[in-house]
């Protein structure tokens, strides 16, 4: 059953995902990570070791912020902790609030090796660590880079530690140690398994990968180890079978002394390797890649199969947000194992979140933005515009999605209405916004929220779907811009660089001449000093130099009084000077790419309020200030872009109100 | 010096069937508009939308006649025309028709619109031996010999028949991906069959209802071999009927029947 309340949606058809169903394109799949209950790791018995970050005094910090100890929150244990008594400072690990974890870097080059591990004489876990055990852990590497320690053999895939619990608690790899060998990282490319997809070893002498890895050396992540992954290790010490799950799959299941009695101690971090030496001839290299860890739990116990889902699927719901979610099939296939989840690699190329990958944007989407500013009255036609925050701009975008069958239809509407349920990243919101493209020239990286959606019949299995979205997180402060970011219009001005009409480049100054300047030669030129946006014959400018359609109209209202007295003729009457104010709206239609590109870049540069200089067409003539607290904007078809403007006229301007230099440069 | 015909390899095919082929007519149509500014000037001729081909032929039909050319079928994906050294991908097919008459060979013709860019090669370098899967001693050709139409709801009135004429056609609407040209789907709308049909008095007194004449027709296209090429059903009305006659002809009258097909949505 799904767990997604019927009620929230309008469509129906949502299927369960498990290992042996069937999907269909476009398919809207519900995937659990498995369908029973989480336990909490207190309410199964033998918990020996328990090192969460659900409360910052878990952890014990230095002078400097660095780890001195993660505290054991397994009842009955908290003498038995992880420590680093390393006071010089430089094996320490850190906290990062973004990810929750336990950050452990580490660079051979120059020697940063960050560990943690059991107290070394007294207590550890030797204790009481002679029978079943099980290991839990939820981490992350921040790379798995290959070396080229073994010149002159040529690059070699690292070992990478997990967790260690070598009985000695030393800091080689030994018979309780489970790692990555980064087979299949930059350089050292195995076709034979998935792409991303990662060799696990247990093997204490990593000589002997090859020529013939041992069973211990024969899995591969089913995972992409860059992400966040939960590791699962499960010794029975009378059989000696041991398993190894990777993110609910099954990876190994073998009969080794591996992890066996005397495996007492715990050491991660990226010094669990010997960083000696390596002899000639290896095909291997020891520096350990970074690796962050949000949890680790260990169990004196052998827990059945649904224990250990359970356990999985606990650390799963803490560490996995909105992993369990609604996912779209992007093809017809066969779920034959746990690997088709959508948390693992296989699963990753056929169930996705992300529409951009499977529906297509249509031509007709459009663009809105509107200024926050509040205009204060002066009298005589003077006013100000006062900027209520710093995001002052209110952006609303229109995403076609014509031409859609049914199937696609009901798709893209249960995806929509679901994003309605996404958790929170952050406190201030109490659902998480999308993250998607949006069309040219805006941002393929936006936040969105969805705000509502149109959908069309236009015949019998076509149907257009518009969605009207925001983006609630971009901001004009940064140099680059608000929304219209792209290299090609964000570039610092370059004396090396022939520039063409319409170009767009950023003039670096810490004055008031510093800022986006418009290329305005009619010919590609590779300027002079003179040329140049501050140059005496600039062909640069900051002016609105784009010229509107034809069919304009600028409508003149005077501002003047108007009296009417009671049976008396109405009397007019002067209100002041600055009676022409100009509020005037123009189209720019059938724009080109490039074109379209640069009005959008000066109007977003401008950012809803600051002045600049305008050319009133024929028949004023005039040049007068405006700010543009409007505009809209049509991707009509391939290089045609609509794009309309309301430019208000602005007396008493002065070069502060123009210039905002947003480019810190450290 | 004198000029030699070039002979050129100008065999019509499509989905690499040969198809006998009277004639084959390509064309090109841009969507573009003017773009004045407020100087006067004029800026550019903007795209509206993208270049738009027509395809047209007409053949005989030998062999069955293929699914890629029913227009009303559900199937919306493109076919590949190649015509004297032109590769045309993205194909689609509006309509079909034909004309029976007596003692003719039935030509049928088809409409195609077609997006994206023509792949060109020398036809005359590119000689290839002639050879196709259908029909490939060309015995035998579509024709009126042994085609007929049954009035299966017996609404005509006629006695006989003189000459049908049927046609299938659909709309098509493309659809663009943002920054594309070429569309990522064709899909079908409005599809329509019609038959008209020409015959000797209607013997009826009520030929025709306010709402039309529901009608069942079974057209049964044949060579010349009696060999079945393909039924045809069409479950209309009967729309309109005339009665005429000319000083050099005969006393005829006429009818036709359209049927505008309405899929159940879950069986697309």
């Amino acid at each position: 059953m799904s767990k997604f309340l019927d009620t929230q949606f309008s469509v129906t058809g949502i299927k369960n995902f498990y290992a042996g169903a069937s999907y269909d394109q476009y398919d809207l799949v519900d995937f659990q990570y498995y369908t029973g209950n989480a336990i909490y790791p207190k309410d199964l018995s033998g918990l020996f070791a328990w090192f969460n970050l659900d409360n910052l005094n878990n952890l014990e910090f230095d002078s400097s912020g660095k780890i001195s100890a993660w505290y054991n929150s397994a009842p009955g244990h908290s003498a038995e902790n992880l420590y680093n008594f390393d006071t010089s400072d430089n094996t320490r690990p850190k906290y990062s609030q973004d990810k929750n974890a336990v950050v452990f870097e580490a660079n051979a080059d120059i020697g940063t090796l960050n560990q943690l591990y059991t107290h070394p004489t007294s207590p550890n876990f030797s204790g009481f660590l002679t029978g079943d055990r099980c290991w839990f852990i939820v981490y992350e590497f921040d790379s798995l880079r290959s070396g080229n320690l073994t010149t002159p053999q040529g690059y070699y895939a690292n070992y990478a530690t997990i967790i260690n619990t070598d009985e000695k608690n030393i800091s080689t790899a030994s018979t309780g140690y489970l790692g990555v060998y980064g087979n299949n990282s930059d350089n050292i490319i195995n076709s034979n398994v998935l792409a991303k997809s990662q060799e696990f070893v247990m093997d204490s002498n990593p000589a002997n990968l090859y020529p013939t890895a041992s069973s211990l050396n024969s899995a591969f992540s089913s995972a992409d180890l860059l992400n966040k992954n939960i590791i699962s290790i499960v010794k029975n010490n009378t059989t000696n079978n041991l398993i190894l799950r990777n993110n609910g799959q099954e990876i190994l299941n073998i009969t080794t002394t591996n992890f066996a009695s005397g495996c007492a101690s715990l050491r991660i971090g990226t010094a669990g390797n010997f960083h000696g030496v390596v002899p000639a001839g290896a095909v291997y290299n020891y520096d350990a890649s970074n690796i962050s860890i949000n949890e680790i739990l260990g169990y004196s116990a052998l827990p059945t199969n649904e224990q250990i889902t359970g356990l999985e699927k606990y650390l799963f719901k803490k560490h996995f947000l909105n992993s369990d979610n609604l996912y779209i099939a992007k093809d017809d296939f066969t779920a034959s194992s746990y690997q088709y989840s959508p948390i693992n690699l296989t699963g990753a190329l056929n169930l996705t979140k992300d529409i951009d990958s499977i529906f297509n944007k249509t031509y007709g989407c459009s663009a809105s933005f509107s200024t926050k500013a509040i205009k204060a009255n002066y009298g005589d036609g003077y006013y100000t515009n006062v900027i209520p925050n710093i995001n002052n701009i209110i952006t609303n975008f229109t995403l076609s999605y014509n031409g859609l069958t049914d199937k696609q239809a009901n798709s893209l509407i249960g995806f929509f209405q679901n994003s309605f349920e996404y958790q929170p990243l952050t406190l201030t919101s109490s659902y998480e916004n999308v993250e998607m493209g949006l069309f040219y020239p805006y941002k393929d990286n936006a936040k969105i929220y969805f705000e509502n959606l149109d959908q069309k019949c236009v015949d019998s299995n076509i149907n257009n779907i518009t969605i009207n979205c925001t983006t609630a997180y971009d901001s004009s402060l940064d140099y680059k811009g608000y929304l219209v970011t792209n290299e090609e219009v964000i570039r610092f001005f370059n004396f090396a660089r022939v520039y063409n009409y319409n170009d767009v480049v950023y003039y670096k100054s810490a004055l008031s001449e510093g800022g986006y300047y418009w290329f305005t030669g009619q010919n590609p030129t590779l300027v002079t000093s003179e040329q140049s946006p501050t140059g005496s014959n600039s062909l640069f400018t900051r002016d609105f130099y784009f010229k509107p359609d034809l069919d304009f109209s600028i409508p003149v209202k005077p501002r003047f009084l108007k009296n009417e007295y009671e049976l008396t003729s109405v009397t007019y009457e002067q209100d002041g000077i600055n009676k022409n104010i100009l509020d005037l709206s123009l189209t720019f239609n059938g724009r080109s790419d490039k074109e379209a590109i640069a009005i959008l870049k000066f109007l977003d540069a401008h950012c809803g309020f600051k002045l600049f200089e305008f050319i009133l067409p024929e028949p004023y003539n005039k040049n007068i200030t405006v700010y543009c607290p409007e505009w809209n904007h049509k991707y009509k078809f391939k290089d045609n872009h609509d794009i309309s403007v309301k430019f208000l006229e602005f007396k008493g301007k002065t070069a502060s109100d123009i210039y905002f230099n947003t480019l810190l440069s450290l | 010096m004198s000029k030699y015909i070039k002979y050129e390899n100008i065999d019509f095919r499509i989905n690499n069937d040969i198809f006998y082929s009277k004639s084959v007519q390509l064309s090109l149509n841009t969507n573009i508009s003017p773009i004045l500014l407020s100087d006067g000037s004029l800026l550019r001729y903007a795209p509206e939308n993208t270049i738009v081909g027509s395809l047209d032929t007409d053949f005989y039909l030998t062999g069955s006649l293929p699914s890629f050319l029913e227009p009303t079928s559900n199937l919306e994906s493109s076919i590949e025309c190649i015509f004297a050294g032109v590769k045309i991908t993205d194909c689609y097919l509006k309509s079909i028709s034909f004309n029976v008459s007596n003692f003719s060979p039935i030509l049928l013709k088809a409409n195609f619109d077609w997006y994206g860019k023509l792949n060109s090669t020398n036809s005359t370098t590119d000689m290839r031996p002639f050879y196709s899967n259908r029909n490939p001693s060309l015995s035998e050709i579509s024709h009126a010999n042994n085609t007929y139409l049954i009035d299966t709801n017996k609404v005509f009135g006629f006695s006989e028949i003189f000459n049908f004429n049927y046609s299938e056609s659909v709309d098509r609407i493309p659809f663009f991906a943002n920054d594309q040209i070429t569309p990522f789907r064709v899909a079908k709308t409005n599809k329509m069959k019609s038959i008209s049909v020409e015959g000797n008095f209607p013997k009826k007194s009520n030929v025709l209802e306010i709402q039309g004449t529901t009608t069942n027709c079974e057209l049964y296209l044949k060579d010349y071999s009696s060999n079945l090429l393909k039924t045809f059903n069409i479950s209309g009305v009967i729309e309109s009927r005339s009665l005429n006659v000319t000083t050099d002809g005969l006393l005829q009258s006429s009818l036709a029947i359209t049927q505008r097909l309405a899929p159940l949505r879950n069986t697309l």
